[in-house]
């Protein structure tokens, strides 16, 4: 009988005693607080793929987490990171046919007068067996130049550039052309363009060998081989980026981070066909050599001082962890199995609905952070956010849109803007009847109201950017904000020859202003926007016939076959000053990606420029000409930029800080500490505090 | 707790994991994925993920803590419900009736509307935090072994004790019934005669008696914590099989639907097969496997039957725009709406279920003994038919006929109920005795079967009315907010009093309680059916073994 009563008893009772005791540790756990943010996170966990982070929350704890070679800091300068410093230079290599050939000519070299070595920036000629290695420390003047004439009497043998497109993977195939070709030597460089296609450097029996090449896929009918010959060259130019990586650096598990992590982390990267932003710029990676444990020598296929921006913010992971994890096209590993990181803070707890970062235990000790501790509760409904505001247990959230309005009403609440990621643009086709003169195009950037499509689509959650770059880099322009002038507008067309009827429908003789605006099928936003265009530029006369295509044939049918006459287009920025692809005029037939038919030798010249400055400091003078060029063209029609928005409790942020600061703002922003001002212009470094390479002062980068 | 056969069939546990690879399965074709994708289901493999998470993977520990919960609840609920009944008779003095009363009116309140006055008093008044809801993990400096094992219990605790509390509410009820039966025998006559103590007799001699049936009264609460747990979860944040439901339902997954389904039929199992083991520790008692035929509400029958008949006219208000309606509208104010239309709902599916039950049980009554016995309705009522009831709902959602839903499911045990009902009156004494004096067969029908079955009926009916209001209020509980500012029913009202239920509970509670009327409908059912019960013979003498109601007397 006792043991039954106990038991009915026992067990209430003691469950409502572990409750109570319980509930005070529970509340005794959150009492102290100071250093640590909850944030309250509305979707899935954090992925946390490094390199394509699924969200900008995404984005900013990879941030924390990983840390790359460069980054970008708050004056939108490039700040080194893992890396020391870098240096562009070149290399000019020639071949002979035999190797007595190659030690003369780099001996001949040897004998010049140093002052001719100074004038040409040669830093040194080295025969390797019949071919000749010599090191430009500039990427600019007519050193190379110079000294292949100097040379040229000893005949260096003419290479040519092979390109083969496969139907199926290339590398096998390669490799066992190689294994048996009784010509492989001839072969001196090789670049995958891709899975599928490869670009040969051949010097010597260049007949021969293609000849064998040839038969050798020709055999292979289901490959479908397309061969062919891009260019002969007297001596190949390969720009060469040299990084040297901070001594020291140490992943959170303890290892030191050396040269051969970055070399795996970029061979694990190049192998999934993951959307990296600049990966174009990594693919242009020849090859990558390791020199000690820290020097990094990587060698460019092409010309492009862009190429440098492969390596802004691209995280790097230890070699050690990218061998034992095979990657996999989703990225599942990652969360799976998160990597450790380099960067500030370090994952402590990761489960289905929370995620906690700590400041790595080598920075614990440091100075310099306003946070030292972030929670991330992921899968958070607007219910839970108002809870954990409430018992002071959450400090930041991502609130819905129609909440903001609300929001900023609420008292000891900041609302933050992130920095834009991707823009919606207006792309107009140069060449459609309509569209051609430039007056029209101008014309209808004076009538669009962009304000007031952000603030009635986008509930305010949007910015105007009117540059060709990412806002905030050191090289992209701040423009006034934009006008809507409908006079201005109006005037325009008018100049143009078009006069609006009595219908206000603007015509000229035999034709009516008229034209099609695409759009993406199946993206509500951006129908409502081409609406919402139409209606404004109906306001100035012009006929616009809306039309959703599916993004599939909006791209590869429609603009790739250049028959539009304007179009919606969402862009992701990316961290890059070159605007080729997209300008040229060697771009604008089919195939290439510049859509809009600019063709104007001037801004040709200014792309390639642009293209070809491996000097970051003149990179804005140059910027700006080519951006001056351009957009007095109006090609596009920058409509806003997203902007995603975070409410932050006043006191979770530093001291000073305004509730309404309109500038772009980062997790880093909040867990690094700021001078008393408030101020996080170029006089922070967006690197830990604690570094121990010496601060340089502002705009004395290293190139 | 809806009434349940008293007789489990064979093999449960294999049964119940077969009807939950049934219901997933159906759930699939339903919405027309083809038959080859089965097997994969059935093994787990299928993918329920955006990120390619299997069934399997996401059921792992999912299902674990699910169970984990419901056992513990339940645990908490019986002992908490037996020391309240315990000490209620101890006390005496009306006490059983009150709590018993109580532990209807706790019952019947949605447990949503429980979680989230939970949550609003945890933290808006006392300024707690919910672990699950908003994890903390302190920097490891400041982390010792108290504070992390006190987050921990708290963490565990907090959606414990809020599904207990429903089920605490209908052991309470139940307990205190099966008391009052197990003391109606002259046992406790002798007992006390004897100088025996109250306490020696509850616990020497009444609960020894009442434990099988207990055991079998424990077993119908773990079922229907399952369906519970999943709005618990929901509300509470806690990562588990129920959650996962509760989220396939709102963004109509089939996938993660038909996979929570077949979950439901292997945790069920689980729990049957504990419960079997529990049962293993009791010795059978003849005879005491049944409710008993009258209980402690006996005594206030006249009471019970108004409120009954109060009930009756809300259902009655229901049906138009009466003077009624608008005294409800003074009463009530902004829940009258929800109220009628949660009423309106509920006696269309009362209808449908009676409907349907009394065919079913009909036949299994007549044509039963023909036919091979499969005991599938048997199996069906001994299963979670709160969960296979929202996954039905959750994938007719854009049905207009989603109302029946719940009344079907309903009727499919109600069958098994009346069918056996039917029989027993069939084969009893007084139909073999009136048809022994001569009698016709019409008439020894309508004398001795008929009246005591319409009786039987209209108590199942009103069991199973109190059943479909709360079941209505939870499902509605899970919709999402219409586009008017006005709820447009209880469960919709309870889910948008959330946004408030940090600074206002009222609005949270008011619906909640209205929903709570549920246990008018059951007081009637027991009124009406103890009305049935006590029979008198010609000489005026009381019959003591008339047949008894095979049903649990509980609200749901």
């Amino acid at each position: 009988m006792n043991l039954a009563r106990a038991f009915i008893f026992g067990i209430p009772l003691a469950a409502a005693s572990l409750t109570w005791w319980s509930a005070q540790q529970a509340r005794a756990s959150r009492t102290s607080r100071e250093g640590e943010i909850v944030a309250m996170l509305p979707g899935a966990p954090p992925a946390l793929n490094p390199f394509v982070p699924a969200t900008e929350v995404d984005r900013q704890i990879v941030d924390l987490v990983h840390e790359p070679l460069i980054r970008i800091g708050a004056d939108g300068k490039l700040k080194p990171a893992l890396a020391e410093r870098w240096e562009w230079s070149q290399t000019i290599t020639c071949w002979f046919l035999k190797a007595e050939q190659a030690t003369k000519a780099a001996d001949q070299l040897k004998a010049l007068s140093s002052q001719r070595w100074i004038e040409w920036s040669l830093e040194s000629a080295t025969a390797d067996h019949t071919s000749l290695v010599m090191r430009f420390s500039k990427m600019n003047g007519a050193g190379p130049d110079e000294v292949v004439r100097e040379i040229a009497a000893l005949d260096p043998l003419p290479a040519e550039v092979i390109r083969i497109d496969l139907n199926e993977q290339a590398r096998p195939y390669h490799e066992h052309f190689m294994a048996n070709a009784v010509e492989a030597a001839q072969m001196k460089r090789v670049w995958f363009d891709g899975a599928t296609a490869l670009e040969i450097v051949a010097a010597g029996n260049v007949p021969k060998f293609l000849e064998e090449l040839t038969n050798y896929y020709n055999a292979k009918k289901s490959l479908h081989p397309r061969i062919g010959t891009k260019a002969r060259i007297t001596a190949l130019r390969e720009p060469v980026l040299e990084i040297i990586l901070q001594e020291g650096r140490r992943w959170h598990d303890g290892r030191p981070v050396t040269n051969e992590d970055v070399r795996a982390t970029h061979a694990y990267v190049m192998s999934q066909p993951w959307p990296v932003a600049n990966r174009d710029a990594l693919r242009e990676v020849m090859s990558i050599e390791t020199v000690g444990s820290t020097k990094l020598r990587v060698l460019y296929r092409r010309e492009s001082g862009a190429a440098l921006c492969g390596w802004v913010h691209f995280p790097i992971l230890p070699a050690g962890w990218l061998k034992a994890h095979p990657p996999d096209a989703e990225g599942r590993v990652f969360t799976e199995r998160p990597p450790p990181g380099a960067g500030l803070f370090t994952i402590t707890h990761r489960d289905l609905s929370s995620l906690a970062l700590a400041l790595a235990r080598t920075d614990a000790a440091r100075a310099g952070f306003h946070v030292r501790r972030a929670t991330f509760v992921s899968g958070a409904s607007p219910f839970q956010t108002k809870l954990g505001f409430a018992t002071g247990a959450a400090d930041m959230f991502w609130p819905d849109n129609h909440e903001i309005a609300t929001l900023l009403k609420g008292r000891g609440l900041a609302i933050r803007g992130m920095p834009p990621r991707s823009r919606l643009l207006v792309l107009w086709n140069t060449r459609s009847p309509v569209l051609s003169d430039v007056r029209v195009r101008e014309a209808l950037s004076l009538a669009t109201d962009r304000q007031a499509l952000i603030d009635e689509l986008l509930n305010g959650r949007g910015r105007i950017e009117d540059g060709l770059f990412q806002p905030g880099l050191w090289f992209a322009q701040t423009f006034a904000p934009p006008r809507f002038d409908a006079t201005a507008a109006y005037d325009a067309l008018t100049k143009a020859g078009w006069i609006r009827d009595v219908e206000g429908v603007a015509k000229r003789p035999g034709q009516q202003f008229a034209f099609e605006l695409l759009t993406t099928a199946g993206n509500p936003q951006r129908q409502q926007v081409a609406e919402a265009l139409a209606a404004q530029w109906r306001e100035l006369g012009a006929q616009v016939k809306v039309t959703a295509v599916p993004w599939d044939d909006l791209i590869n049918k429609r603009l790739a076959g250049r028959k539009f006459d304007a179009a919606i287009l969402g862009i992701d920025f990316e961290t890059t000053w070159d605007q080729f692809p997209f300008w040229h005029s060697s771009q604008a037939s089919a195939g290439g990606l510049n859509f809009s038919g600019v063709a104007d030798r001037q801004i040709d010249l200014l792309l390639e420029r642009l293209r070809a400055e491996f000097d970051t400091d003149q990179v804005s003078a140059r910027a700006k000409d080519l951006e001056d060029a351009l957009l007095a063209q109006h090609p596009m029609l920058p409509l806003f930029t997203d902007m995603t928005q975070v409410a932050v409790r006043l006191s979770a942020l530093q001291k000073g800080a305004q509730a309404d600061d309109a500038r772009p703002w980062t997790l880093r922003d909040l867990v690094l500490n700021h001078p008393d001002n408030g101020a996080r212009a170029a006089s922070l470094l967006m690197r830990a505090p604690e570094d121990s390479a010496p601060m340089r002062p502002a705009g004395d980068n290293p190139k | 707790m809806l009434p349940k056969p008293e007789t489990l069939p064979t093999l449960l546990p294999l049964r119940l994991v077969l009807l939950g690879a049934f219901a997933g399965c159906a759930a699939l074709a339903s919405q027309h994925v083809p038959s080859a994708e089965w097997p994969r289901f059935l093994a787990g493999l299928t993918v329920v993920g955006a990120d390619g998470t299997t069934l399997a993977t996401a059921m792992g520990a999912r299902v674990s803590a699910t169970i984990l919960l419901v056992a513990g609840s339940v645990l908490l609920a019986v002992t908490t419900g037996a020391a309240v009944a315990f000490t209620a008779l101890r006390v005496g003095f009306g006490m059983p009736w009150l709590a018993g009363f109580l532990g209807r009116l706790l019952a019947a309140v949605p447990v949503i509307a429980i979680a989230l006055a939970g949550v609003g008093w945890i933290v808006g008044r006392n300024g707690l935090s919910v672990e699950s809801l908003l994890p903390y993990h302190p920097a490891p400096a400041r982390d010792y072994w108290e504070l992390a094992a006190g987050r921990s219990l708290w963490w565990w605790l907090v959606p414990c004790w809020t599904l207990a509390l429903p089920l605490t509410g209908a052991f309470i009820s139940s307990t205190l019934d099966r008391i009052h039966s197990a003391r109606q025998g002259d046992l406790r006559v002798g007992l006390r005669a004897r100088g025996l103590q109250r306490g020696v007799i509850h616990y020497r001699h009444t609960l020894p008696l009442i434990w099988p049936a207990l055991i079998a009264d424990i077993g119908h609460l773990g079922l229907l914590a399952f369906g519970y747990v999943v709005f618990v979860e929901e509300a509470l944040g806690v990562q588990g099989w129920g959650a996962f439901f509760a989220s396939a339902m709102k963004a109509g997954d089939v996938r993660g639907i038909a996979g929570a389904l077949y979950f439901a039929g292997w945790m069920s199992a689980a729990w049957c097969l504990l419960i079997g083991l529990v049962r293993l520790t009791a010795r059978p008692v003849s005879g005491l496997h049944r409710r008993g035929k009258a209980s402690a509400l006996d005594s206030v029958k006249p009471l019970l039957t108004a409120v009954g008949l109060g009930g009756l006219a809300l259902v009655c208000c229901a049906f138009g725009e009466t003077s009624g309606s608008t005294g409800l509208a003074a009463l009530l104010g902004r829940q009258v709406s929800p109220l009628v239309h949660d009423l309106r709902g509920v006696a269309s599916a009362c209808a449908v279920a009676l409907m349907l039950a009394g065919v079913l049980g009909g036949f299994c009554a007549i044509a039963g003994p023909r036919l091979p016995r499969f005991r599938i309705l048997e199996t069906v009522s001994w299963s979670p038919v709160l969960v296979w009831t929202l996954g039905v709902v959750a994938l007719l959602r854009d049905s207009d006929f989603v109302w029946v839903v719940p009344g079907v499911f309903i009727a499919l045990g109600g069958s098994v109920e009346l069918g056996g009902r039917w029989r027993e009156l069939r084969s009893g004494r007084a139909l073999e005795g009136s048809r022994a004096v001569g009698t016709s067969a019409p008439r020894a029908w309508r004398m001795h079967v008929l009246p005591e079955l319409l009786r039987h009926m209209l108590a199942w009916i009103l069991e199973s009315g109190a059943t479909l209001l709360v079941w209505v209020a939870l499902i509605d509980s899970l919709k999402p907010p219409g586009t008017t500012r006005t709820a447009e029913s209880l469960g919709m009202a309870i889910t948008a009093a959330k946004e408030t239920v940090l600074t206002d509970l009222p609005p949270l509670i008011v619906p909640a309680l209205v929903v709570a009327i549920s246990p008018c409908f059951s007081i009637s059912s027991a009124a009406s059916s103890a009305t049935a019960r006590p029979r008198i013979d010609r000489n005026g003498t009381r019959i003591e073994n008339a047949p008894a109601p095979s049903h649990p007397r509980l609200v749901h």
